[in-house]
């Protein structure tokens, strides 16, 4: 799977790790994705809710044992038009 | 020119996947009794079969109440009876019924 592929598949449900943030305390944070709107995502960190700009930040997946990391400027759409508009 | 945008067989393969995902997340968390999240997912599903055009399966469209799109979990928010060759649906949130018949196969 690369980059692309997995921008148009589906993240809610996913374990995600965060790499790089504008907000330091958020670096080295990794959650389940519950929720997904256009500009934020909403993630499960130790039984607490919290919600993270896409713009902010740089996310890293871990599928079949591959590391892929994603920026959050290009995944900056609605779950249902990712499919369409991701270039 | 290159095209950079996917052509529209595969843009449906990738939505009838990501539907079938989503309606089991939706089962997981009604049966963990998160209703709000499974409406949720139900929601995200419609809305991808709307604008791909793709059917949802048929063992998924009885999942959701019809009137007010709710997740149906049987016996908690719903009942499921038998009556004169049909399924009678009562949803217990919106309380309207649905009415789907049914053939016998010889």
């Amino acid at each position: 799977m690369n980059e692309k592929t997995l921008s148009r598949d589906e993240f809610i449900g996913l374990r995600v790790k965060i790499l790089e943030c504008t907000d330091p305390t958020w670096i080295g944070q990794s959650g389940l994705i519950i929720d997904e709107t256009k500009n934020t995502f909403l993630i499960e960190i130790k039984n607490r809710k919290k919600i993270i700009a896409k713009k902010t930040a740089k996310f890293e997946f871990i599928i079949n044992s591959e590391k892929i990391s994603i920026t959050g400027e290009k995944i900056v759409f609605r779950p249902e038009d990712r499919i369409k508009k991701i270039r | 020119m290159t095209k950079k945008t996917i052509n529209k067989k595969n843009q449906k393969q990738i939505a009838l996947k990501r539907i079938q995902g989503l309606f089991e997340l939706a089962s997981n968390k009604a049966t963990d009794d998160n209703f709000e999240l499974a409406d949720r997912y139900t929601h995200i599903a419609r809305k991808i079969s709307m604008k791909y055009l793709v059917p949802i399966p048929n063992e998924y469209k009885r999942c959701f109440c019809k009137h007010c799109y709710c997740y149906l979990l049987p016996d908690v928010n719903s009942r499921f009876r038998i009556k004169n060759g049909k399924i009678i649906i009562f949803c217990k949130n919106c309380k309207k019924y649905t009415r789907i018949p049914f053939k016998n196969k010889k």
